[in-house]
């Protein structure tokens, strides 16, 4: 059963979808060749709670009707319904289906091997996790290493547990498979692509 | 000199003009989201080739179908865009696409590649060091540097997947058993980020070396076969060899007649039915900027009489 949308909720997507989405990918990828390397992307957007700005830049720019998007919100949560508006991507209940994950609770997030790592032959159908931390700094954190970073960048990703570190440790090791993550905060995001080493 | 090589500004009324009737940069936002996502996953894969849906574009298949898309996906109204072909920007396939994008995007175009945020090429990558910051697309016709050894696609992605490439070194050594020494010149395999073996598109072996740890972004599309792969800036790429024959690039005993340049690559240019010949900068922004700055060929001179006397101005029709 598929929830209705209250449009008289709705908060408006990108002014310019196509000057818009253009800036924002290029800040996505600007932020997935450059690991660590924090950008700012959807300033100007009115999100819906929970997610932050460059979330909703983030699902502005890549969903659609091809990718079916996870989130840790309930199927009737305000947001999903701003999601399907706008983006008109299909919600699936099941992380493995996912082409992108939404997570906006970091505490009770599935073990990253729920999700698609894609396999040995088309390491490419894996899941995008966009995460929403609660800080993003380049000061100090973790220490980055890999393609895209000349020698390391660091990164501090306030928030994350412990055992999701441990999961992205073990998901490193088994390359090219895996997730990639963009950290997203207010309107900030960073990448995390599943060729960086991470330490510290 | 330094206020020329200045970048212009992308906005106010010296923009090209937009075509009515297409959206930005030709392509819809659909397709534009489904190229976005695969660059996405080819920068998060460094050297694998991840499939696209590959559309039809207003040139045929084997003019850069697959770049352009790329670069209709990347570019916007601040971008600087500079189109090379065989290193020159004066060359049909160059200008055509130069113009497409000033067309449909409206976007500054140039042929400095100090001043390009996008540079799209066929067969070279220009001789001035890339900076961190441009993006750089490859027009690639044949994806797969396996294609040729093995044709059955099914059986190269397994390659690909374990990793098993022997049949390669084995083509390699090949090619020494026969001729003494590699003889392949352009297309010459790399293996990146230690992990897959890459086709460089066919730019010749004397560029494979730029693409170790180049600090501008590359991206690499091939449209009639329906794949984009990437290297990150700094990322491992490395030409393959054996150790008792390294790998080389090619060296030439003479300058650019018209710059000087002893360390760029050089064109041969017929000059008459007697067999002279000219060596010149294939890279023509490149041996421009050496001309404006002063260098001179053994044969600057007399090319440039030449030119006043048949009273044409271009650099390479002689």
């Amino acid at each position: 059963m598929v929830a209705t949308i209250d449009l008289n909720q709705m908060t408006p997507g990108f002014s310019d979808p196509v000057f818009n989405s253009q800036e924002t990918f290029r800040a996505i990828l600007g932020a997935m060749a450059h690991p660590g390397r924090i950008v700012t992307a959807g300033s100007a957007l009115d999100s819906p709670h929970p997610l932050n700005r460059a979330s909703a830049a983030v699902c502005l720019t890549l969903l659609d009707f091809e990718t079916p998007l996870w989130t840790d919100l309930d199927s009737d949560h305000m947001a999903i319904g701003w999601l399907r508006f706008h983006c008109g991507c299909p919600v699936v209940q099941n992380p493995s289906e996912a082409t992108f994950a939404m997570i906006t609770n970091n505490d009770a997030m599935p073990s990253l091997n729920k999700f698609k790592t894609g396999n040995d032959e088309c390491p490419e159908s894996s899941t995008t996790l966009i995460i929403q931390t609660s800080g993003l700094s380049s000061m100090d954190g973790k220490r980055l290493s890999g393609p895209g970073i000349e020698t390391f960048s660091t990164l501090k990703m306030e928030g994350l547990t412990e055992r999701f570190w441990q999961d992205r440790q073990i998901q490193f090791t088994m390359f090219p498979l895996g997730v990639d993550i963009l950290f997203t905060c207010e309107n900030t995001l960073a990448a995390l692509p599943r060729t960086v080493k991470v330490e510290g | 000199m330094k206020k020329q090589l200045k970048r212009q500004s992308n906005t106010g009324k010296d923009r090209p003009r937009i075509m009515a009737g297409y959206n930005f940069a030709y392509l819809d936002e659909q397709t534009k989201r489904m190229i976005r996502r695969t660059i996405l996953k080819a920068v998060a894969i460094p050297g694998y080739q991840v499939p696209f849906g590959s559309r039809e574009m207003p040139l045929p298949y084997g003019w850069g179908t697959g770049g352009i898309q790329v670069t209709a996906s990347l570019i916007g109204p601040e971008d600087t865009l500079k189109v090379i072909d065989q290193g020159a920007d004066d060359t049909t396939n160059a200008v055509s696409i130069r113009r497409f994008f000033s067309r449909t995007a409206g976007v500054h175009t140039t042929t400095r590649t100090r001043e390009a945020t996008i540079i799209q090429t066929r067969h070279r990558i220009p001789e001035t060091h890339l900076r961190n910051g441009q993006i750089i697309v490859y027009q690639v016709p044949i994806p797969e540097p396996l294609r040729f050894i093995e044709p059955r696609a099914k059986e190269v992605l397994r390659m690909h997947a374990l990793k098993e490439y022997g049949i390669m070194f084995v083509k390699l050594y090949e090619d020494i058993s026969r001729y003494g020494r590699i003889a392949k010149a352009f297309d010459y395999p790399v293996l990146v980020n230690d992990r897959y073996v890459m086709s460089p598109s066919p730019i010749p072996k004397f560029d494979n070396p730029k693409m170790d740890c180049m600090p501008a972004l590359q991206i690499f599309g091939a449209g009639r076969e329906k794949r984009i792969y990437s290297v990150p800036p700094y990322t491992k790429v490395k030409s393959l060899d054996f150790e008792d024959y390294p790998f080389e690039v090619e060296r030439w005993s003479r300058c650019c007649a018209l710059c000087g340049s002893d360390n760029s690559y050089l064109d041969e240019i017929i000059m008459d039915d007697r067999g002279s010949k000219l060596f010149v900068c294939s890279d023509t922004d490149h041996c421009n900027e050496r001309v404006a700055g002063g260098y001179k060929g053994n044969q600057a001179e007399s090319i440039e009489e030449a030119q006043i006397s048949t009273g044409t101005g271009a650099r390479k029709c002689a």
